[in-house]
């Protein structure tokens, strides 16, 4: 039994959905409910059991009522637990917060949760129970954890017992109760700021434990407000504001709380003391009565650490208090500090990142600007000296040096007419840092290298000093490394986005184009030459006669033509369909006609013959703004209409391709599958007959037939697919449809996937055959989806209804031998009832399904539904023999006499088919008369 | 197994923040009788004989060019490893650092969390600030409790006015080969008794190793055909005269290419030096036996030691371009 659980516990862990679709949610949350009562399985496995309800709770509780009633029901097995048990017992808290929580059956306060919070209080409480208490109450506590944190303010009441808990406590466990009481603190005084009217009466009742004053009715507003407020940070730099509660001075209580949490801290773990820093700093700042001078004692110690998250949290603390805490010169130590800790040789670099990051974003008592780029006045470039970028660094410190310091020689360089030495030193480590990209560095030192160069760009564009002699560097850079042309478009592209009063990225290319246009030429260099190109003549500031000379050279002088390289073609006709739509096309017109007409006559390839053929008709034909207007489609927002890929996609490269290389998901459902009508042809019997006389060797020729793999073992299933209603008109024509099938259950081996060429929606549907191979044979649904091609040559996937397989889908006419005649049928019926109706146990199993019906009624019932299994002769009045063969091998036999009742004696050699032909006979007869088993 | 670990680690699917209990190979006992809280980062208790150990290591980087007009750099960095076995659910120690009457003072000090308190003079002194010669140079206590485990109470920098081993380094490129010329002067200040001592000279972007004609004044030389480099190991000592040199000649004329490097082409090339000093700091910084405290009832056992080691430690060929390693000697 414990085998078949851990078995069902695995699947429905692997896939929830899945497993559940093969039963019920009740049903399983019935079973596990039951299995966890019962005492003879063992606690091991019962931990086990409550895996789902721990993982997935919302799928098993699909109402708030079941919620409630799974809870009360582990609820009852906790108090018969024996205490000894302590780690079921501890699973059984886990799997009923999650219960709860999921099923908001604590936000609304339900019975279930209030009596598992008194179970939970009174578990934490008790500390004479011997029987490992700790782990108990540990999980305790951190199931209150929880619950206060999935609904802020739950425990507000009972703080002063929470916080007695942790005082008293002396085990490691006064960890957890810490964090809870912190966290419940945090939680009831932000509750109180938002009630109108509180004030310090009302936080010395609470921090008190006394509960009658007045605003207990009010208790659950929180949860009727907006509550990312509540789980989130509260400290929100200088410019955010903290909601406060008005108390006066005279807080004795809270800062006495306060005072202890913070006494204690030393001895929690440096995670754990940074989380109750940061809610002790909400609080503070919540109230404004106590002065956050309570903090001042711990400065020292949490400055000297070595830990992130203590550091961390001064950083916190300074943005949130600013200058009640911090005085200058703490905030130039401080400032100092993040400094050292940036470059020390001891920490990793993840780390001196993340101190590098703070430094970008330090929270100043008095801040001067506001936004992302504002360095804190204290950072001098003497003490960000020690910051500068060196080859020695991994890339990601590199970049984050070179952008602070950028931003510091950036005001050096506005303030001093002599722009600074700093500056002249950042340039030299990019030269630096090219020397290495020239020698052949790897793709990571690359992308620094352009990425470094962007950013030192982006800030200093307009020092031409740098600017234009890093253009130069960068030309013959490019001369000696062509195939990094893609990091120079990029740069290229990014500098004209990000710095759009900057000509640089212009000047750049037509640098680059210049340098193209002289340089000695090679022949592996020639499709990077020509990618350039095409992107320096997007840019109609730049003059392009160098470009069509080159052109026009490289074609007519070397084996270009000749060779005829079908992808070199395309690049060439990239070049000369962006030099179509230039600006400066007038003065182009005769070179470049003359470059089109060669590549049309010469070219070695037909394609690229083609298309230099349709430009040059355009060229030639069409005005100027006509001939933009026909090209520049492409260049519109991505696909969408088939006009714009009348041009090859690989011409014209920068156009939106993506859209055309991505999936798109159908919000709607487009195609249905629905049944074809049976055209049902009445088998003709073989005439020849050739039939064994006995039963038992008609049974052995049947069953020889087996022995062939693959025989009669599938069911073919016809269907049509169409359009479902409502689909969009731009669905209308729909081409190379692959239908994708995925099961539900294990009844049936996998299906391939189904190709169909198209579905037009004023044709007649196509038909699609599905071939069900069964495992046993059980009535089954599919669910289907399709990825399909629209006009305008976009893909899209669907999801179809899912396809019902019924169980009378499932049934074969009898896979007899096909020299067989009606006698060898019933002959096989025969042998096949006698043996299904014997005592012995061969699995077999009879049944007798009665019914009212009248003859004619029969007479229909049997043409409708049984004519293509029909054994015996249709003329045969008195006896109607039905045989179904359901693939793999299961046979569903009857006779079917009509008396004063008809009787529908079933026979099966798979019992488990029974249910089955009684609901299926229950659906067939219903619509006559009244009917009875 | 796993659902009991998983109970302990994260119950609700959030990491807790505690160490499993436990610590291996000492003796614990798992809840404490006193009053005393127990923290929360301390995974049990030690029970018999009280022992500390106080190891301080010193790391010496280097960047040398031998060239005018770069500066040379050094810098040197601490650590102290503390392993504490003492009884007591809040045991206190103090271990207090020296320095010599004129040493430098320690900077950027960060402490293990576990220190209890600080003076804010022992954070003041920091290697980004102007020098101040009349700071705080010691003797810098630390009061802490300790973890279980053996853990790093702190770390430092100080600036020390001369490196230890002072090197040259000039290549020369002759026709087919490459005339290579290295001196090694050991600072007198430093104790002439190494655990080792090596120079490793890499040679990248060239034929492998032809004929290697080198000759040192003492120590060992290896040569590597493969890998394009030369291991020159000094053993324990430098000679009396605490100066070694090698000279010699080297052709690449090997069969097939050396290993590549995309910063050190042509004559930009180094030697790189790997070295261990037992029983001896640059910093002249130290741990006395004696002025480690333990508060607590039983007499404990003290084991200090300190040591220095390279790392980093480059030499350049003063003859080539070298890369710029820190931004400060430009400015």
């Amino acid at each position: 039994m414990s085998e078949i659980w851990t078995q069902r516990i695995l699947s429905f862990s692997r896939s929830p959905s899945r497993f559940l679709s093969g039963t019920t949610a009740e049903g399983f949350l019935a079973e596990l409910l039951r299995e966890l009562r019962d005492d003879r399985a063992t606690y091991s496995l019962k931990v086990l059991l409550l895996a789902p309800l721990c993982e997935s709770p919302s799928l098993l509780c699909l109402s708030d009522s079941l919620g409630e009633e799974t809870a009360l029901e582990l609820m009852s097995v906790f108090n018969q637990c024996p205490p000894k048990s302590i780690q079921f017992r501890c699973h059984l808290l886990l799997a009923l917060t999650s219960v709860l929580v999921c099923t908001s059956c604590v936000n609304n306060r339900s019975r279930a949760s209030q009596d598992f919070l008194d179970l939970l209080l009174q578990i934490s409480q008790d500390t004479n129970d011997l029987h490992g208490d700790v782990a108990l109450r540990a999980t305790a506590c951190d199931c209150l954890r929880e619950m206060e944190a999935c609904s802020p303010g739950l425990l507000s009441q009972r703080l002063e017992l929470l916080g007695g808990l942790r005082q008293r406590e002396t085990s490691r466990l006064h960890q957890a109760y810490a964090g809870l009481h912190t966290l419940v603190l945090r939680n009831a005084v932000y509750q109180l700021t938002q009630e109108t009217g509180a004030g310090a009466e009302h936080l010395k009742a609470l921090l008190g434990g006394n509960t009658s004053v007045a605003w207990e009715a009010e208790l659950d507003l929180m949860n009727n407000k907006d509550d990312s407020a509540v789980l989130s940070s509260l400290i929100r730099g200088p410019m955010g504001s903290v909601p406060t509660l008005q108390t006066g001075p005279d807080c004795k209580e809270l800062r006495a709380v306060l005072s202890s949490l913070l006494e204690e801290s030393y001895l929690l773990t440096p995670l754990s003391q940074a989380a109750l820093l940061h809610r002790l700093t909400e609080v503070v700042a919540m109230v404004p009565g106590v002065s956050p001078a309570v903090f001042r004692a711990q400065l020292l110690r949490l400055l000297g650490t070595s830990e992130v998250c203590l550091f961390h949290s001064t950083l916190l603390m300074k943005s949130a208090f600013t200058d009640s805490l911090f005085s200058a010169e703490d905030e130039a130590f401080l400032l100092q500090r993040l400094v050292v800790l940036s470059q020390h040789p001891l920490l990793s670099p993840p780390e001196k990142l993340f101190y590098i990051d703070c430094i970008l974003s330090f929270p100043e008592n008095r801040p001067i600007g506001c936004g992302d780029d504002a360095l804190p006045v204290l950072l001098t470039p003497r003490l960000a000296s020690v910051l500068v970028p060196t080859v020695f660094n991994d890339s990601a410190t590199l970049l984050a040096r070179l952008h602070l310091l950028c931003l510091v020689y950036l005001e050096e360089a506005d303030e001093e007419e002599e722009e600074g030495r700093g500056l002249g030193y950042l340039y030299d480590h990019l030269t630096s840092l090219l020397r290495i990209v020239d020698n052949g560095g790897s793709r990571e030192i690359v992308v620094t290298f352009f990425r470094g160069a962007f950013l030192f760009l982006s800030y200093f564009f307009h020092v031409e000093r740098f600017s234009h002699s890093l253009m130069e560097e960068l030309c013959s850079l490019y001369l000696r490394h062509t195939h990094l042309a893609p990091h120079f478009i990029n740069l290229a592209d990014h500098i004209q986005e990000q710095l759009s009063e900057s000509n640089w990225a212009t000047e750049f290319l037509k640098a680059l184009q210049g340098a193209i246009t002289d340089a000695e030429l090679t022949s592996k260099d020639l499709r990077w030459h020509l990618k350039m190109l095409a992107r320096v003549a997007e840019e109609g500031e730049i003059k392009q006669q160098s470009t069509v000379n080159f052109l026009s050279h490289i074609i007519t002088s070397s084996s270009l033509c000749v060779k005829g390289d079908w992808r070199l073609g395309n690049f060439l006709l990239g070049v000369c369909r962006r030099l179509l739509v230039h600006p400066g096309l007038d003065a182009l017109l005769i070179p470049l006609a003359d470059v089109l007409q060669h590549l049309a006559c010469r070219y070695g390839d037909t394609d690229i013959r083609d298309h230099a053929r349709l430009y040059y008709t355009l060229l030639t034909t069409l005005s100027k703004d006509k001939l933009a207007g026909v090209l520049s489609q492409g260049y519109g927002e991505g696909g969408g209409q088939a006009k714009k890929l009348t041009f090859s996609c690989i011409v014209a490269e920068s156009e939106g391709l993506t859209s055309l290389l991505t999936v798109h998901r159908a919000k709607k459902i487009i195609l249905k599958l629905v049944e074809e009508p049976q055209t049902e042809t009445c088998e003709t019997l073989n005439q020849n007959e050739d039939n064994p006389e006995e039963a038992s060797v008609a049974l052995e020729q049947y069953r020889a037939q087996f022995d062939v793999p693959g025989f009669a073992s599938e069911i073919p299933l016809n269907y049509q697919l169409t359009h479902s209603e409502s689909a969009d008109s731009c669905f209308d024509q729909l081409f190379s449809i692959r239908l994708h099938f995925s099961l539900t259950d294990d009844h049936y081996e996998p299906l391939g996937d189904i190709s169909v060429p198209c579905v037009f929606r004023e044709r007649l549907p196509p038909s699609v055959k599905l071939r069900l191979k069964p495992r046993r044979p059980q009535p089954t649904s599919l669910h289907a989806s399709a990825i399909f091609t629209t006009q305008d040559g976009l893909s899209w996937l669907t999801d179809l209804p899912d396809v019902h397989v019924a169980f009378q889908q499932t049934f074969l006419p009898l896979p007899a031998p096909e020299t067989w005649g009606r006698g060898g049928r019933l002959s096989l019926f025969d042998g096949l009832w006698d043996e299904m109706s014997r005592e012995e146990p061969t699995g077999g199993a009879t049944s007798l399904f009665c019914c009212q019906l009248q003859e004619e009624a029969l007479k229909t019932l049997v043409e409708k539904h049984f004519l293509p299994y029909l054994v015996s002769d249709q003329s045969d009045k008195e006896e109607i023999k039905v045989l179904f063969f359901l693939p793999p091998q299961s046979h569903l036999l009857m006779r079917i006499r009509s008396e004063e009742t008809v009787h529908f004696n079933v026979a099966t050699d798979n019992w488990q088919l029974l249910p089955h032909i009684n609901s299926y006979l229950l659906t067939l007869t219903s619509s006559q008369e009244d009917t009875h088993t | 197994m796993l659902p009991s670990v998983l109970l302990q680690v994260c119950p609700l699917g959030t990491p807790l923040d505690v160490p499993l209990p436990g610590a291996p190979s000492t003796p614990t006992v798992p809840t404490p009788a006193e009053n005393q809280k127990q923290p929360a980062w301390k995974t049990g208790l030690h029970r018999g004989r009280a022992a500390v150990n106080v190891a301080l290591i010193e790391t010496v980087r280097s960047m040398q060019y031998g060239n005018r007009s770069r500066q040379d750099l050094w810098d040197v960095y601490g650590t102290v490893t503390c392993k504490c076995e003492v009884e007591g659910v809040l045991p206190n120690v103090m271990v207090t650092l020296t320095l010599p009457p004129n040493g430098s003072p320690l900077q950027d000090i960060l402490v293990h969390p576990c220190v209890t308190s600080l003076d804010s003079s022992i954070l003041t002194a920091s290697s980004v600030d102007n020098f101040d010669g009349s700071a705080f140079s010691g003797p810098y206590k630390f009061p802490f409790s300790p973890p279980l485990e053996p853990f790093r109470l702190c770390s430092y920098t100080s600036q020390v006015p001369v490196p230890p081993i002072l090197g040259s380094y000039q290549l020369k490129e002759e026709e087919t080969q490459l005339r290579v010329s290295v001196t090694l002067k050991l600072h007198e200040s430093v104790k002439n008794s190494f655990e080792y001592c090596e120079a490793h000279l890499p040679f990248f972007n060239r034929d492998q190793f032809g004929v290697v004609d080198v000759k040192v004044s003492s120590g060992q030389l290896d040569v590597s055909k493969e890998k394009n480099l030369l291991v020159w190991s000094l053993g324990q000592k430098f000679p009396k005269s605490r100066e070694v040199t090698m000279e010699g000649k080297i052709s690449f004329s090997g069969p097939t290419p050396g290993p590549t490097d995309p910063l050190c082409t042509e004559l930009t090339a180094y030697i790189k030096l790997y070295f261990k000093v037992p029983d001896m700091t640059l910093s002249g910084c130290s741990v006395d036996q004696h002025s480690v405290q333990v508060y607590s009832s039983s007499k404990q056992r003290t084991t200090t030691s300190r040591e220095l080691q390279s790392k980093e430690y480059f030499i350049w060929n003063s003859t080539g371009s070298a890369p710029v390693s820190s931004g400060q000697m430009m400015l």
